[in-house]
């Protein structure tokens, strides 16, 4: 009996125990689960918020909800950073206008309102809205009648984007040409004023010897005279950046300019070439032309290619490019990275070519029977040094003339990871329709293939990244009278780094100045800084303004010019800016 | 364990566990992995040789054993493959080592080889050939599950088990995977035709490759556990001599600690705890994204072509149904305008996002804020990037890839049948179109993962990047993370990675809209500290469920642990959905639902072609031509699923063979209650269907007779509304209680053949078609006005 009521006991004991177990751990879940649940329900959204919001929203009328609101285009117009009310502001179709040009022989007036898409008016603060375009590349016009003219190419409207242009007015200038007096009175003249733009504006011939420009813009800063006396031609050149009344300069060595101007700088196709005497090329319009004349064995191109081109011979034997050519007559073009000197040559009876140039970074091309490009390098010359440049046969890129081309150059040439970079061409205007991957080899790359007549942007990325975490946006337009597109993209392998705590009621901003007479572009803008902040890529070579600012006023300022392979840091110490420090 | 006492004498064939457990495992791992076509037959017959070769040699003790061992083998394989695939697709991965040692032996064999960045490249004489080593080609996948499964049926089911057994077998586990690797490598390299054909490395050779040593390495295994229980002096040469062993006691107090354990662990583990619900302001962005997925214009009557259908218009005007929802056309992200909402989605942005922006955005969400985060394949114009930088040092990742089924099709990913995020809701399995694979760190929660998918690394040359989708060595196949969640301070933020899908023309198919909604919902709730603390308390609750197992090491303590474990998994699914309720429309849905059962009609995919499937057979224009105005369109492929609570329309194309007689009934009762059904019939050569009687059933007492040049004539009983949209399109609508039946002809008429693919502009007849379905569907159209469930910022 006692026995028994030890074994009920035990049982007893046993099986409490095992409630206990068991009830122990179901009351853990069932108690972390009953302070799990969200207990603020409260806050959820009510049906009479929800109803309160369709109601307003039935008040907004249908046709907001049927615009195509992205494909606008917006900005701001601005004259030495003032924003400019009342100013016109005019948006040209480009591809139309482009499109029109190659149906016809005789170019047309640019500002001819059927290029001309839409026209809207800024508000107050300078704004202005275009909505509803159709997608393409467009030029737009700002016009102000005290502020003066702003122009921007370019702006490619997408679908579902839209795109945005500034437009910072120039007052209106004239530029005055003043042939020299021991100008020959018999000799014939052609300007080649400003360039080929929807802008250009012929010359007036106010007596003689004097011709004055209208309106220039700083693109057109550069300008070349052809003169020709008898059967002699004479080049004269000019730049205008700065006064607006300019002294020509005239090229020596005349006696041995060749007679020949092209219509084109492309090398077109045979059928396409135009060449003309001097002397007959009087009644052509000389403003839609851009010019070329060679000398032999060494020759200078003189050409208007826009805001980086100067017109100059070489001036310096310190460095030498030389090599060979694949053919004979395969001419050759030299040309800086920077854009400030070119120079080619045509080698007559051999494949040499020599070419003295100051010291830098160059791009060398070599051109085919039928004018395209056929093979391209970039080289670094130092002082003192000849780099030889030897094309082979087998690295001709080929005749895709029919088809369109973009080459371009890299300016990573100096970068560490030269060797390691892709450029990605893509169709600016749709997405799915080209996209074309190609490495850059020799600092250089070639896209073959590319359908013409439409835009496209681009960018230039380390191989085989997992991120494309360094890159350049550029935009081009492939046309049918300009087969190919020659690019030159910046690979900005930089960073800037901003360290510190901001003062109470500061922000930090930064800002660029991308010319001289256009507004600063915010770069940046911060109101809290935690530990540390770094942007990388970054332009180089220009001014960057880094400022704290209070409400009103600015606290403290710095300039800092970011390099290739820089790394920049600005301190925030005490309310102050130090540029410099432990990186 | 003060009165732990030893249990009775077990009695179990010596020296058989271990060969046991491979015949069992391989059995279950062929059935597993060949779940389709011949392969089905394949594995049951082997399954079936399996259990008999297992009946032949070890004579089961009883067949209620035998099923309570299948059911650990399964549970065990289930529970460790899911865990398996979760861990692989976050990342962890041993592959490298396998690769690294194969490389050596490549070179000790005399071949030039390389290994760099987890790929073993061998020279030959087409060139450099690349071999990955991931997880399925170094057959690592495999051998660790088996090895997984067959250690703890060792362990619990050997007399003695003792640890040199398992050790040895993982060595040897390990060289058999570097040779079996290395032999791969050489076949590949020695024979060019698999190399150029990429077939070698194709998902189902990978695992037969795998599979064959895997099985191979186990009986070598059982072997080896033979061979030492002899040197120990307890093998007696006879299989089937039994000898007696002592385990620990099981009884039934420590059978309910087991079982609580494993429950409550199995629940923590998966439960996911909410901090309040939010006021369910959204903001969809319309600023960053460029022409990719446009928002905020209206899908509507008067908007075509493939940006109309192309949008994430249908998405937000179903979204702005269930919450208050703005689309920022404009508006830059600062902390003043994100304060007004609770969630934002931001999708394949284009441009970037402002460093204040982006500092705004991080903020907010470290607030309490939630942040839907939409990408897509291959880093097209720079989208991941600009969303990685948004999510950056958050442990969530997309990668630069694409992803999709072997050869390059859609990946269909299906549902689990527990432990599934509260973001899926009740939804059903998705098919995918073109997503890339996200990088998640332990602390992110895995919404959807594809176990089985190929993915593709982004080419810059390929049309919008997309690389070869075929089979190569040198990519990846297996588990791909398309979607998850992770909380960040006080808010979340959620990934899903393929836009495509949400875009208008595929948004209300395969669960796609439930997805959208699950997640915005979970969004709309602040995170918790509960959720560190469950998930702390489900792992070491589960951990001491498994040292319970390994000491009693009873197949009925694996049972019992197992099914509690599974047990409080779908617990923790029912409580997900009631923390997690499915958010309440707050305008009147009205839903088109379109029977695929019976009739000669089909909805293919809008991305892509037909293929075999005639255009003329293809309803898919139709079917988003509907969202046009303001409905939801879903597609029933079974009579049973035809009705749901917003059910308006009910749409017959071509009915061939007529619903059950029950179902008719329900569709009776549907009329008269007010609903619409409509019946497209056809009359063609070749695709004459039962239009006529079908409505005949319902009530609509018409005729159908045909002209002499076939053109139809109707006749229609007194009441009915005569319709005549053109020759070929000819009908009535007959009033019935408070609905309608709407009956016409023509069905070709409404494929894809006449109204053309659902991206086009539709030409002058295309556009009479599409006029002819929004009177059809008239009487319950939402009017343009009151389709503004979204406001514009």
């Amino acid at each position: 009996m006692g026995s028994g009521n030890v074994r009920k006991n035990l049982e007893v004991s046993n099986r409490r125990s095992t409630y206990f177990v068991v009830g122990l751990i179901a009351v853990i879940p069932l108690s972390v689960l009953a302070i799990l649940l969200p207990v603020n329900r409260s806050r959820g959204l009510t049906q009479e918020l929800w109803k309160t919001h369709y109601s307003e929203l039935r008040a907004t009328p249908i046709s907001e909800y049927r615009l195509d609101r992205a494909r606008k285009l917006s900005g701001v117009v601005s004259c030495d950073g003032t924003p400019v009310a009342g100013a016109e502001v005019r948006l040209i179709n480009v591809d139309q206008t482009l499109a029109t040009m190659r149906e016809n022989s005789e170019p047309i007036p640019l500002s001819g309102s059927e290029v001309i898409e839409a026209t809207t008016t800024t508000k107050d603060d300078g704004t202005y809205e275009i909505q509803g375009l159709s997608v393409g590349v467009k030029a737009v016009v700002g016009e102000h009648l005290v502020h003066g003219r702003g122009f921007k190419s370019m702006v490619i409207v997408q679908d579902g984007v839209g795109s945005r242009a500034n437009i910072d007015l120039v007052s209106p200038r004239s530029l005055r040409v003043e042939l020299p007096a021991d100008f020959p009175d018999d000799a014939q003249t052609h300007f080649v004023g400003p360039g080929w733009s929807p802008i250009t504006h012929a010359p007036k011939v106010t007596n003689e010897k004097v011709f004055d420009f209208d309106f220039f813009d700083d693109r057109s800063s550069n300008g070349l005279v052809l003169v020709t006396q008898g059967s002699l031609p004479l080049a004269y050149g000019y730049t205008a950046a700065e006064s607006s009344t300019v002294d020509l300069v005239r090229f020596k060595n005349p006696a041995n300019w060749k007679s020949e101007i092209r219509t084109d700088r492309r090398w077109l196709k045979s059928e396409t070439w135009n060449r003309w005497q001097i002397d007959a090329f009087s009644d052509k319009e000389p403003e839609l032309l851009q010019f070329y004349a060679y000398s032999s064995p060494l020759a200078t191109i003189l050409s208007e290619t826009g805001a980086n081109a100067v017109v100059s011979e070489p001036s310096s034997n310190t460095a030498n490019v030389s090599g060979l050519t694949i053919a004979p007559h395969s001419p050759v073009i030299v040309s800086s990275i920077s854009g400030q000197f070119v120079a080619t040559t045509r080698s007559d009876d051999a494949m040499e070519f020599h070419i003295p140039c100051p010291p830098g970074a160059y791009v060398v091309r070599t051109f085919g029977w039928n004018g395209q490009l056929s093979h391209m390098k970039v080289v670094v010359v130092d002082a003192g040094q000849t780099k030889d440049v030897l094309f082979n046969r087998f690295e001709q890129w080929g005749d895709y003339i029919e088809k369109g081309r973009i080459v371009g150059v890299v300016d990573a040439a100096l970068a560490k990871v030269a060797d390691q970079l892709e450029v990605v061409i893509q169709d600016a205007e749709n997405f799915r329709r080209f996209i074309h991957r190609v490495p850059v080899k020799d600092g250089s790359f070639v896209v073959g293939e590319v359908p013409l007549n439409r835009p496209y942007i681009g960018f230039v990325s380390l191989k085989d990244a997992r991120r494309v975490s360094h890159r350049e946006f550029f935009s081009i337009l492939l046309t049918a009278n300009q087969c190919e597109t020659m690019l030159r993209l910046n690979f900005n392998n930089n960073s800037l780094k901003v360290t510190g705590q901001l003062p109470t009621a500061t922000s930090l901003v930064a800002q660029i100045q991308t010319s001289s007479n256009a507004n600063p572009e915010d770069l940046f803008t911060f109101s809290e800084l935690k530990d540390s902040y770094e942007i990388a890529n970054l332009p180089t070579g220009l001014p960057i303004t880094i400022a704290i600012k209070g409400e009103s006023q600015v606290l403290s300022q710095s300039v800092v010019t970011m390099e290739q392979e820089s790394r920049v840091v600005v301190q925030i110490q005490d309310g102050i800016l130090q540029v410099g420090g432990p990186d | 364990m003060s009165d732990y006492k030893p249990s009775a004498i077990h009695t179990v064939p010596v020296g058989t566990c271990g060969v046991q457990a491979a015949f069992l495992c391989s059995a279950w791992l062929i059935f597993q992995y060949n779940v389709s076509g011949w392969g089905w037959q394949i594995a049951a017959c082997l399954a079936l040789m399996t259990l008999l070769l297992d009946w032949v040699l070890y004579r089961p003790e009883t067949w209620f054993h035998r099923v309570l061992q299948w059911s650990a083998i399964l549970g065990i394989l289930a529970l460790a493959s899911h865990q398996l695939t979760y861990l692989i697709a976050r990342g962890w991965d041993l592959s490298d080592g396998f690769g690294r040692a194969a490389h050596f032996v490549m070179l000790g064999l005399g071949y030039q080889t390389s290994f760099e960045s987890g790929l073993v490249g061998v020279e030959s004489h087409e060139g450099l050939v690349r071999f990955l080593a991931s997880p399925e080609k170094t057959g690592l996948y495999w051998a660790l599950l088996l090895l997984i499964v067959w250690s703890v049926l060792y362990w619990i089911r050997s007399p003695q088990p003792r640890l040199l057994p398992v050790v040895m077998l993982t060595v040897l586990a390990a060289i058999l995977l570097v040779l079996r690797q290395t032999l791969v490598y050489v076949l590949i390299i020695e024979n060019d035709h698999i190399l150029q054909a990429g077939a070698g490395f194709n998902a189902m050779a990978m695992i037969s490759f795998g599979l064959i040593p895997s099985l191979a390495l186990l009986l070598v295994g059982g072997l080896i556990v033979a061979r030492y229980e002899f040197l120990g002096k307890l093998y007696s040469g006879d299989l089937h001599n039994q000898i007696d062993f002592q385990r620990p006691a099981m009884n039934r107090r420590w059978a309910m600690v087991v079982l609580c354990l494993a429950f409550v662990g199995g629940f923590f583990h998966y439960v996911l705890p909410a901090g309040s619900q939010k006021a369910g302001r959204v903001l969809v962005d319309d600023k960053l994204c460029g022409q990719w997925e446009p928002t905020a214009r209206l899908l509507d009557t008067e908007w075509y072509g493939d940006f109309s259908t192309y949008s994430f218009s249908s998405l937000t005007e179903w979204l702005g149904c269930h919450f208050r929802v703005d689309v920022n056309t404009s508006l830059e992200y600062t902390p003043e305008v994100l304060s007004q909402y609770d969630v934002v989605v931001i999708k394949t942005p284009e441009s970037s996002l402002r460093p204040s922006e982006a500092e705004a955005i991080r903020n907010w969400v470290n607030a309490g804020g939630g942040l839907l985060l939409v990408g897509d394949h291959t880093n097209l114009m720079g989208t991941s990037t600009r969303l990685n930088q948004i999510t950056d040092g958050w442990g969530i990742e997309l990668n630069y890839d694409a992803v999709s089924s072997g050869g390059g099709g859609f990946n269909y990913v299906r549902r689990n049948v527990a432990a599934n995020h509260p973001g899926l809701l009740d939804g059903k399995d998705i098919l995918f179109m073109t997503s890339c694979s996200l990088s998640a760190d332990l602390w992110a929660d895995l919404v959807i993962v594809d176990p089985d998918s190929s993915i593709s690394s982004h080419d810059y040359a390929g049309s919008s990047f997309f690389s070869d989708p075929r089979y190569f060595p040198e990519k990846p196949y297996g588990p791909a993370v398309l979607c998850a969640t992770r909380d960040v301070g006080k808010g979340r933020v959620a990934v899903f990675t393929d836009s495509t899908v949400w875009s208008s023309f595929a948004f209300f198919q395969s669960g796609r809209s439930d997805l959208l909604l699950g997640l915005v919902n979970y969004l709309n709730y602040e995170s918790t500290w509960g959720k560190m603390f469950t998930r702390v308390l489900g792992v070491v609750l589960i951990v001491a469920t498994i040292v319970c197992v390994v000491y009693f090491r009873s197949t009925n303590t694996l049972v019992i642990a197992l099914v509690s474990i599974i047990s409080g998994v779908l617990c923790s699914d029912a409580i997900n959905q009631i923390i997690y309720p499915r958010p309440q429309a707050h305008r009147e849905l009205r839903e088109v639902v379109f029977v695929h059962e019976g009739g000669m009609c089909a909805f293919p995919q809008t991305l892509g072609g037909t293929g075999s499937l005639e255009a003329i057979d293809a309803f898919d224009t139709f079917f988003v031509a509907t969202q046009r105005l303001g409905l939801v369109p879903r597609i029933a492929y079974a009579h049973e699923d035809t009705f749901s609570s917003t059910t308006k329309v009910v749409v017959y194309i071509r009915p061939v063979v007529p619903p059950p007689a029950d179902h008719l009934l329900s569709l009776r009762q549907f009329i008269n209650s007010g609903g619409e059904v409509i019946v497209i019939d056809s009359l063609e050569s070749g695709r004459v269907t039962n239009g006529v009687p079908l409505a005949r059933s319902l009530g609509f007492e018409l005729s159908l007779s045909q002209g002499e040049h076939g053109e139809p004539s109707i006749g229609l009983p007194h009441g009915a509304e005569q319709m005549i949209f053109s020759p070929r399109i000819v009908g009535g609508r007959m009033p019935i209680g408070k609905g309608h039946i709407t009956y016409v002809t023509g069905a070709s008429q409404f494929s894809r053949e006449v109204l053309g693919h659902c991206f086009t502009v539709p030409r002058r007849e295309s556009r009479v078609i599409y006029e002819t379905i929004y009177k059809l569907f008239e009487p319950v159209k939402f009017e343009i006005q009151d389709r503004r469930t979204y406001g514009l910022r």
